[in-house]
């Protein structure tokens, strides 16, 4: 059965302004909304992904003001003024891929993809901290990330030669494969 | 059965393949999943769920929902009966002569499992539709429910299908020759148990749709489905439209492992709800929702019969899985594959493997990577390491006694005719690769040090390429190439991707057929507006069956355009011309001419120069291994399988005696999946499997407590293997090529899962050895394997 | 996503604070990461139509006082992990705070104080804070208290909160001390099954020890004759000391009571070989 005018929703709402990937948005979004659903639905960046709305599989990872973050578990409202950058803002159209994205891709380190955005996200933020980072090291960083495809070999491959083209002075191992 | 006469396709030793087709779009975020496919005013559905594992539906209203914020339409299962036909089953049992029943999009009268869908809400957001569940009345009258496969079985047992008068599924048995009378006059025998666990592939992306009912009559699902095209079939019939009118879209797929095969409820449902509403309506499941879904629960009752020499003579394996209800997804159905995988590798004789599909009140199996094949995997694994604990021989030496001889294929036994293989020599390089001398050498020194290591070997075949006529599951697939007059070229498949890469093969097959760059092929899948009529992906077959037909249809026009060529060439005989480069050339290297001339020329040309006779560069040709045995042959053998993988693995690990906690210390392992298209994708499908499997085996599962509640809700509870709970893989590879099919590949994508769950079994169960212990429960999590070290120091 | 049709406030003073939870009681929850809170809304297994975000205090993440290090409420992991002096100081919380399952992300948004209200056993913070022998600064209509650590954590999701009160912060005595941490859990992405913290004040004392995650809330183990004249442990009697003190072991999906019970005594010796420099 159905009704024609649905009964008007009553969730409270507010503006926020958000700076996604370099642009600044000006938003209407409801108070319980996640920072990720914001994301996808009103600003169209669906880099992040949904995979459990838990913060478990970190697929819906984004850098906040530059510190990265499981975007499932911030509500919107809570980070007006923020700046955001998603899996699509870390290079600019048109330009070269970035050197843990392109170590990534050399290394045939994901498959289907849904996982990417933790990875990437993780990666880049242990190459901050740790520019030479033992295999140890680099699955450490990566468990808050959940991957079903790959079985992280090539994702650690990646990470280590990523290290070794950002940093080739200070990179114990240099390139792999 | 006769071996192909056809060029076989496989890359020389010299050729690179290319870097995974898309990836810098996915790299940047761009990949298009289900639920980034936005259409204008789309609504959001909630699905009210079953909270009783067993339970009557005495009424329900889902008129309060429509006074909540937002909601559009509600519907219960007694309304829809008008808007939907029964759903068909993806594999119906009957079909192989198990019981069946009918489904419908939302439970009418009864429950049967915890999750079963009841009722649905639209609303404007998923939030208000989700809140507007609770408004739903429902009221039941509760059933005893059969959890456990003893209670579905007992005398008493509540009977979860009443037309059935028990609950039992199917029994499938698989023999060859005399087991009983053999294990009878064996010198030695053993019996054991081993339980399998209930646990699940997990894929990252959950399962969702999109349904869009346009106009009167026309319909657009946007489906993370594995198999569109049986989807839009079943569709049309279940929503009484004429399939023209029915379009699937199947996007992007974030993992699919047989978790995404079609037969689901929500698939519909979704487009009924759109008809209803007006509007676009969108569900996609919460982790929790998809933690519902089972695979892989089996007991394994056994006896084996062997001689001094470890060779088996004989054995019987008494298999049962809790299958969970019984559905119009296909998971039961792995019970099949679960018993018709013995004698694996093994030559042996006499035997009677029994598959039994129980169904109980826990909710429904859907298909899993493995399929069945990693159940048998384990036991048989076992079984050698059992025997070869009895007599004090090496486990490898053991299967090396046992293994069907590399000269003896193509190779019979019960319901398989094996294509080709050298397990031997598999194994052997595996030894030698992984050092496993120096393996047992370290594992001496350290047991010697008190520490509980173990080293484990498996050895997993892998039947592939699964054909159940009758079904929708085939064997077969189609591809269409498409070249257009500036030389490029587009391949329309069947066959589709959960994210294994098939897309970047079969681009890179076409172009080395045409000579030409692969960048100058696109290959669209998935959609059944474009796409031919295909089976979609499933047991590792979307390279060999579509990646086959394209090549078919690609060498068809090759030989149209040389035609061509040859005439614009001035040369007589088209056969010798080479495609290399994008050129078109004569082997004498000297007049060339550019493949987009000689395209461009077909068009231009057609009809009015004598020798370009045909106005059209479009092939179509549907491809399958021919290694099938449809009809019982003289000798009553069956084969609905044709491809036969297989791997040979080693996985040490150290317990901690204290914690019960396995580390998973070394793993290695050399896989044969006939010829190898692309050697980084096949890699990466063992390493994912090989993860699947050992998370699988030591710390997945998915648990009841005895009032049929599922525990598991998320992925707290349901622990996966993470980036710092794995080693990185050694990986060798042997390649021995099907003879049955275009591309000589057999299929890659399950193998692994088993080999892994079975080498950890072992390793585990090796490393307890000198504390007289064994456990052969999984999971084998440090509650399970500390209470094992307990009982054994008691 | 979050079903309930919630509102977001955040007071920029305590008594603001206060304000909402005494207006709404149960109905309101205040938010620190929101790392439990938002899912469990998310699945429906929380509704509240009020939610406060402590951010709007703009206290400080951490702060010294009169021989006390307070940690706000907002303070998360990853801002203890910043703090090279708190590190030092306390090596066993720095263990802790690097290795909190979920990764970087989690560790950059959850916050400690959150875990310890939330109080689910098999968290780490609440046995870190009995082991800092912390106190919760609570804060409700009446006025301000503090609570210490035994009193705070009552069981399972259960501490001494009155509905109308919150945590502004934990502070807990400014003396170094040496430790030793140890966790297990039965796969990286799973919870804590047991968790145990020995440490003893650099300048010299009796060694503690605190297990956590074993029981509904953390338990204080009685060292007794384990405990040697110098303030060390005999590493060789802790198991037994433990054992008889693990009287109701919790149980949840990552291990049963049993396991639990099993296991408390070795974990507990590998934290004393941690902080002694023995076999861990």
């Amino acid at each position: 059965m159905k009704r024609k005018q649905p009964v008007p929703s009553e969730a409270p709402t507010r503006t926020v302004e958000i700076t996604v990937d370099g642009i600044r948005r000006d938003l209407l979004v409801e108070d319980r909304e996640l920072l990720l659903d914001t994301l996808r639905e009103r600003v169209g960046a669906k880099a992040p992904k949904a995979g459990c709305y838990a913060g478990d599989c970190g697929a819906c990872t984004v850098e906040l003001d530059g510190k990265i973050v499981k975007s499932c578990l911030q509500l919107t409202a809570a980070v007006d003024g923020a700046e955001v950058t998603t899996l699509a803002g870390l290079v600019d159209p048109g330009e070269e891929l970035d050197p843990i994205q392109q170590a990534f891709w050399d290394n045939d380190a994901f498959q289907c993809g849904f996982c990417l955005s933790g990875f990437v996200f993780a990666a880049r933020d242990l190459l901050a901290r740790n520019p030479d980072p033992s295999e140890e090291e680099i699955r450490e960083a990566m468990v808050g990330n959940y991957c079903r495809c790959t079985g992280y070999v090539n994702y650690v491959a990646g990470v280590r030669e990523a290290a070794g083209r950002i940093s080739p002075d200070r990179s114990t191992l240099g390139p792999q494969r | 059965m006769a071996p192909l006469n056809v060029e076989q396709a496989g890359p020389e030793a010299d050729e690179s393949v290319d870097l995974r087709r898309d990836g810098d779009v996915l790299l940047k975020g761009g990949g298009v999943y289900v639920d980034d496919v936005e259409l204008p005013g789309t609504l959001h559905a909630a699905i009210l769920r079953s909270p009783h594992p067993h339970a009557k539906i005495v009424s329900i209203d889902v008129a309060p929902a429509l006074e909540r914020p937002g909601v559009r339409c509600a519907l219960s299962g007694a309304e829809a009966l008008d808007l939907a036909a029964p759903l068909p089953h993806f594999f119906d049992p009957s079909i192989v002569g198990g019981k069946t029943a009918e489904f419908r999009v939302l439970a009418v009268d009864k429950v049967r499992w915890v999750g079963e869908p009841v009722a649905a809400v639209v609303a404007g957001s998923s939030a208000d539709a989700e809140a507007a569940l609770e408004a739903i009345e429902v009221v039941y009258e509760e059933l005893p429910a059969a959890i456990e496969i003893d209670e579905a079985l007992a005398e008493d047992a509540p009977v979860i299908f009443e037309e059935w008068g028990d609950n039992v599924l199917i029994d499938l048995p698989f023999a060859e020759g005399e087991a009983d009378a053999e294990l009878e006059k064996a010198p030695r025998t053993l019996t054991g148990e081993i339980n399998l666990h209930r646990f699940q592939t997990a894929p990252m992306e959950p399962r969702g749709y999109l349904g869009h009912w346009q106009g009167h009559d026309r319909v657009t699902l946007y489906a993370s489905t594995q198999n569109p095209h049986p989807l839009r079939t079943t569709l049309a019939g279940v929503l009484g439209l004429p399939e023209t009118r029915v379009r699937v879209v199947a996007p992007r797929l974030g993992g699919g492992f047989g978790h995404k095969f079609n037969g689901y409820a929500e698939e519909p449902l979704v487009c009924i709800l759109s008809k209803l509403s007006g509007a676009p309506v969108k569900w996609v499941e919460t982790r929790a929702d998809s933690l519902l879904i089972g695979a892989r629960e089996y007991r394994h009752r056994f006896t084996i019969g062997f001689d001094d020499d470890g060779q088996v003579l004989a054995f019987r394996d008494r298999i049962w899985g809790n299958v969970g209800c019984l559905a119009t997804w296909g998971g039961w159905s792995m019970t099949y594959p679960a018993g018709m995988t013995f004698p694996g590798p093994y030559r042996v004789k006499h035997y009677l493997v029994e598959s039994m599909a129980v169904v109980t009140n826990k909710a429904p199996w859907n298909g899993a990577r493995g399929y069945g094949k990693e159940s048998a995997c384990v036991a048989l694994e076992r079984m050698m390491d059992l025997i070869a604990a009895e007599l004090g021989l090496d486990p490898a030496e053991v299967r090396r006694r046992n293994f069907i001889p590399a000269g003896e294929f193509p190779y019979w036994n019960s319901a398989k005719h094996l294509d080709s293989g050298n397990y031997e020599g598999a194994l052997d390089q595996l030894l030698e690769m992984a050092d496993y001398e120096e393996a047992r050498e370290r594992q001496r020194e350290e047991r010697a040090d008190g520490k509980l290591v173990g080293v484990g070997l498996a050895f997993e075949l892998t039947p592939e390429g699964g054909d159940f006529a009758g079904s929708y599951v085939r064997g077969f697939d189609t591809s269409t190439v498409r070249i257009s007059p500036t030389g490029t070229a587009t391949v329309l498949t069947g066959v589709t991707s959960p994210g294994t890469g098939n897309e970047t093969s079969i681009a890179w097959l076409v172009a080395r057929e045409l000579g030409i760059d692969s960048a100058g092929v696109e290959v669209i899948q998935g959609d059944t507006d474009a796409c031919p009529f295909g089976f979609g992906n499933f047991s590792s077959r979307s390279l060999s069956a579509g990646g086959g037909a394209a090549v078919l249809a690609a060498r068809e026009l090759r030989e149209r355009i040389a035609k061509a060529a040859a005439v614009m060439l001035e040369r007589e005989d088209p056969k010798d011309l080479i495609f290399a480069g994008g050129r078109i050339a004569g082997p004498d290297g000297d007049a060339s001419i550019g493949f987009a001339e000689v395209c461009e020329e077909v068009f231009r040309r057609a009809y009015a120069t004598p020798g370009i006779d045909e106005g059209r560069l479009e092939a179509t040709h549907t491809d399958l291994p021919h290694n099938f045995q449809h009809i019982p042959d003289e000798l009553g053998r069956m084969s609905a399988y044709p491809s036969f993988p297989y791997s040979a693995h080693l996985c040490v690990v150290e317990i901690d005696r204290e914690l019960g906690l396995v580390d998973v210390r070394r793993y290695a392992y050399v896989d044969d999946c006939g010829t190898v298209i692309s050697p980084r994708f096949v890699e990466g499908q063992v390493n994912g499997a090989i993860a699947m499997g050992l998370g699988g085996a030591l710390w997945e599962q998915l648990p009841y407590d005895a009032a049929g509640q599922p525990l598991a809700r998320h992925l707290k509870s349901y622990v996966t293997a993470r980036a710092g709970d794995l080693p990185s893989f050694e990986a060798g590879r042997q390649v021995t090529p099907s003879p049955f099919t275009t591309l000589g590949t057999k299929g890659a994508g399950e193998t692994g899962v088993g080999g892994a769950m079975a080498s950890v079994t072992n390793a585990v169960n090796d490393a307890l050895a000198p504390l007289g212990g064994h456990i052969h429960s999984l999971p084998l999590n440090g509650p399970n394997v500390l209470a094992a070290i307990a009982e054994a120091e008691s | 996503m979050i079903r309930t049709p919630t509102r977001y406030h955040r007071p920029d003073s305590a008594a603001g604070v206060v304000e909402i939870l005494a207006e709404h009681g149960a109905d309101a929850a205040v938010l620190g990461g929101g790392t439990w809170l938002l899912p469990m809304m998310g699945r429906g297994e929380r509704a509240h139509h009020h939610l406060v975000d402590l951010r709007g205090l703009g206290a400080e993440s951490i702060s010294r006082g009169e021989g006390t290090i307070e940690l706000a409420a907002t303070a998360t992991y990853e801002d203890v992990l910043a703090d090279a002096e708190l590190c030092a100081a306390q090596p066993a919380l720095a263990a802790m705070a690097a290795g909190v399952t979920g990764g970087r992300q989690l560790r950059n948004q959850a916050t400690l104080v959150g875990s310890a209200c939330h109080q689910t056993p098999s968290s780490e913070a609440p046995a870190m804070f009995a082991a800092l022998h912390a106190e919760f600064r609570v804060v409700g209509p009446a006025g301000e208290r503090w609570v210490d650590t035994d009193s705070f954590l009552l069981g399972a999701l259960h501490t001494a909160l009155a509905p109308e009160e919150f945590v502004a912060a934990a502070r807990f005595p400014d003396t170094p001390r040496v430790g030793g941490y140890v966790k297990v859990k039965i796969a990286a992405g799973g919870w804590p099954v047991a968790t145990a913290i020995a440490t003893r004040p650099e300048a010299g004392g009796d060694t503690e020890l605190v297990l956590g995650a074993v029981q509904e809330v953390p338990l204080r183990i009685g060292l007794g004759s384990a405990l040697a004249e110098d303030g060390t442990v005999r590493a060789e009697e802790v198991e037994a000391t433990v054992a008889a003190q693990v009287t109701e072991p919790w149980a949840d999906l990552q291990g049963d009571a049993e396991y639990r019970r099993r296991i408390a005594g070795p974990v507990a010796r590998r934290a004393v070989e941690r902080l002694q420099g023995g076999a861990a």
